[in-house]
């Protein structure tokens, strides 16, 4: 497939001929028999006979006919200064030099004919709007541990549980507006939800004996953890032709539910040497600290509409569990998180 | 049916000091009554109706083809009983005079494992003796057709309840007067018995009195000891005592004992660790003396003291809290302290005054819940007294227990109380008690054991049962009332 820069010159409308269009194949300039601009396309005809046809989109070009011109004015909006092209002879009665000239340059992909409707190329202007939807995925893997201490049978028993939270998976929603240069205010939704598995270690004491504790371990899975995060961002912007990159932090609102070991279970006998395990108690706790978010996030335009988002933001905030009367177990929520998506951008 | 004549004897003496010692004798107070023509013979304390209070019950009887109703005290809280043998269906009268229902003896005993105490009532010359099942409100049914209890023995005194053939079911022995066989039940559950080994020479030729199972020689199972009255031509006296092999078989090693009381009508005989070392000791009680032997080990006695007081029986308790057991012998008026080592001291003047004729059966219970002993006596020919201890101390320690099967009292059981966290080690024991249903004469104290510690600290129970397992409570805080159950949740 061909490339080609097509250089759109501002022309005269007086006597638009084919020779009024330059066009650039590979670097070279290129003869062209005629260059038709329609509504959607750029139509071009080749000195061999051959038609290209470009979306009229993609070169950015827009054909105006200013309501007084005469003659008739082919306007482009971004410009670069060129040598000016030699004009054609004008004809006797337009013989009024051109009073506007500028060229607009665009990296376009010669399609076959057919494929006359083909997507837009990215924008590179700014946009105002956005909303942004991607995966995310924590990069700790979060542990906390539990201690619970009660007397029991005259003494002071312990069970302990470690909790070992996987690199949690989710996704968030979020939303941007930019109400003025590159400063931008923003909220984002964030959910995530995996299983825990916790270990646990008991010592028990013998209900006979003093200092003679009976002991029992284990680990339990499938232990249920939700978390859900509202963050509050200020944002600052810098855009790069189709990539913005973005700072932002602010605060955060969490939602945690989390299933905690509240009690191991086992069966003695007689003489209560030994304990044989029956199973652990779990319960679902929830609670809703508040916390703050850090990040910054990079958006690669791929259309006009459409960019892809890559991102990493920490967030943290400290939580307590209310197990029982008088136990709490201490809770960190957030976390690392990387995420990637696509945001959608609207002028 | 008879009535029932009641005497209410309106005495009230205050109370006396001599030494740690301080009754007062409350019968009239605590509505504690007697029969108009008296004939007190036995006591029998327990909590009958499970609202955590002692009750007693009184057999009476006095002449053959005299008619003597049991009296039945429950406990009414504050220091009162209200008297409802009839009420409670245990009065065991007789029918017009014809048919007495005399009994010396009763005892309180879990007899179908429902946790409740039943009662079996031995009658002595006409009547059958008697089952009845509690329902558990201190309400009682006669569930004796059946049972397999027969009814040819008609010369009972004592009566004892133990599991002696470790099946998990209460068995019966019945003593008997006169040559009249020893009588064995044997339990088969549900309230229903055989007959079990006849017994040998010996315990046919006394004539039979006061009746216990005891493990004497701490080898777990229930031996039998039995006092009589007829003499027995040798230097050991006429008491008896029958070794269990474990399987409820029992052999006679009376003449192994080192026992040498002589040729003096024996009335009762209590065992209880007189001298701090983990094992039973006895006390032999004779109509005029008594004799205290110690357990030296290998089933064998020694003798350690004379005392000049008898009648029929011994109450053993720690009357003063100071961790050893001392005694009371029913119808005197004296108190016997120990000095830790068994050896006793006569406390007079103690307050136990107003006693009635021809003192029988005494035994021991904390019928006000105070924290400290008291004293029912029955007399004969005499009004029944009531003695409230005065001690009011926070010194004691008090163990409700539950068998492994669920039974009431849990007889046969063995309670250690340690200093805390010295389970185990004899120079740290406190006390040392042995469950059972009757001691002595006639006698049944109350079944939670007592122990005279001292207060404001913890220490360490534990319960041994028959069945070998063990159950130890940890620091059991002074003074207080525990629970020993195998049966239930263990209690954190």
């Amino acid at each position: 497939m061909a490339r080609f820069v097509f250089f759109v010159g501002t022309l005269l409308a007086a006597a638009p001929a084919w020779s009024d269009w330059v066009v650039f194949v590979d670097g070279q300039r290129t003869e062209v028999r005629a260059v038709e601009l329609t509504e959607r396309a750029v139509n071009i005809t080749t000195m061999a006979g051959k038609r290209w046809s470009v979306l009229r989109d993609a070169v950015d070009v827009e054909a105006t006919r200013a309501a007084n011109a005469t003659p008739p004015l082919l306007e482009v909006i971004t410009v670069i200064e060129t040598p000016p092209v030699a004009p054609p002879p004008a004809p006797a009665e337009l013989s009024a030099p051109p009073q506007l000239q500028t060229i607009v340059e665009r990296e376009l992909t010669l399609l076959p004919e057919a494929d006359v409707v083909r997507p837009p190329a990215p924008s590179t202007r700014p946009y105002r709007f956005s909303i942004a939807l991607n995966g995310v995925r924590g990069h700790d893997t979060l542990q906390f541990t539990d201690t619970n201490q009660f007397e029991l049978f005259k003494e002071q028993a312990h069970i302990e549980s470690v909790y070992s939270d996987p690199r949690p998976q989710g996704f968030e929603l979020g939303v941007q507006y930019r109400f003025a240069g590159p400063f931008a205010v923003g909220a984002t939704v964030q959910r995530f939800e995996n299983d825990r598995s916790a270990s646990y270690n008991a010592s028990l004491p013998h209900p006979f004996v003093f200092e003679r504790f009976r002991e029992l371990s284990g680990t339990k899975s499938g232990l249920f953890h939700e978390e859900m995060a509202v963050h509050l961002d200020a944002v600052v912007t810098k855009t790069w032709g189709p990539v913005t990159l973005e700072g932002f932090g602010g605060p955060s609102w969490f939602q945690t539910k989390t299933e905690v070991l509240v009690d191991v279970l086992y069966d003695e006998t007689f003489p209560y040497n030994e304990v044989v395990f029956q199973g652990v108690e779990g319960r679902v706790l929830e609670t809703q600290p508040l916390g703050y978010n850090v990040g910054v996030s990079a958006t690669f335009r791929v259309a006009s509409i459409v960019g892809v988002d890559f991102g990493v933001r920490y967030s943290e905030a400290r939580a307590k569990l209310a197990v029982d009367q008088g136990r709490e177990i201490e809770i960190d929520a957030g976390g690392l998180a990387f995420g990637a998506g696509l945001r959608f951008l609207f002028p | 049916m008879k009535r029932i004549a009641i005497l209410l004897l309106v005495l009230s003496t205050p109370a006396f000091a001599d030494g740690p010692f301080r009754f007062t004798n409350v019968t009239a107070s605590a509505r504690f009554l007697s029969l108009r023509n008296h004939g007190g013979h036995g006591v029998q304390w327990a909590d009958t109706n499970g609202d955590g209070r002692a009750d007693v019950y009184v057999t009476n009887i006095f002449a053959p083809d005299e008619d003597r109703p049991d009296l039945y005290f429950v406990n009414q809280g504050g220091g009162t009983f209200r008297e409802r043998g009839s009420e409670a269906g245990v009065a065991d009268d007789g029918f017009f005079g014809r048919l007495s229902e005399e009994s010396h003896a009763a005892v309180f005993a879990d007899l179908d494992n429902d946790g409740d105490y039943d009662l079996f009532n031995a009658h002595t010359w006409t009547g059958n003796h008697k089952l009845y099942r509690n329902d558990g409100d201190g309400n009682f049914r006669d569930v004796t057709a059946g049972s397999g209890i027969e009814i040819d023995n008609r010369e009972s005194r004592g009566v004892a309840a133990g599991d002696v053939n470790g099946d998990g079911i209460l068995d019966l022995v019945v003593s008997a007067w006169d040559n009249a066989p020893l009588q064995l039940y044997l339990g088969e559950g549900n309230v229903r018995y055989h007959r079990g080994t006849q017994f040998g020479r010996r315990a046919a030729s006394l004539a039979n009195q006061g009746i216990m199972l005891v493990d004497y020689d701490g080898d777990n199972d229930l031996d039998l000891a039995l006092t009589g009255h007829l003499p027995i031509q040798d230097p050991i006296g006429p008491l008896a005592m029958y070794r269990n092999d474990g399987r409820g078989n029992f052999s006679d090693v009376t003449e192994s004992l080192g026992i040498r009381f002589g040729d003096v009508g024996i009335n009762g005989w209590s065992f209880g660790d007189l001298d701090g070392d983990g094992d039973l000791d006895a006390i032999v009680v004779a109509k005029h003396r008594s004799q205290i032997y110690l357990n030296i080990g290998g089933g064998r006695f020694q003798f350690r003291q004379g005392i000049p007081r008898g009648n029929y029986t011994a109450a053993l308790a720690d009357l003063d809290h100071d961790g050893d057991l001392d005694f009371y012998i029913g119808g005197t008026e004296v108190i016997f302290a120990n000095d830790g080592t068994g050896g006793f001291t006569a406390h007079q003047s103690v307050g136990i005054v107003g006693i009635g004729n021809d003192g029988r059966g005494a035994a021991v219970a904390d019928f006000d819940g105070d924290g400290d002993l008291d004293i029912a006596l029955a007399s004969k020919r005499g009004p029944n007294t009531m003695f409230r201890n005065d001690l009011n101390d926070s010194n004691w320690l008090r163990v409700r227990l539950v068998g492994p099967r669920g039974d009431a009292g849990a007889f046969g059981a063995k309670i250690y109380v340690y200093d805390s966290r010295h389970v185990d080690e004899p120079a740290h024991l406190r006390g040392y008690r042995e469950a059972r249903a009757a001691t002595g004469y006639c006698s049944q104290n109350e079944p939670v054991l007592h122990f005279g510690v001292p207060g404001g600290r913890a220490y360490e129970v534990k319960a041994v049962f028959p069945d070998g397992t063990f159950f130890i409570a940890k620091g059991v805080d002074a003074p207080g009332l525990i629970v020993i159950d195998p049966t239930a949740p263990l209690s954190p």
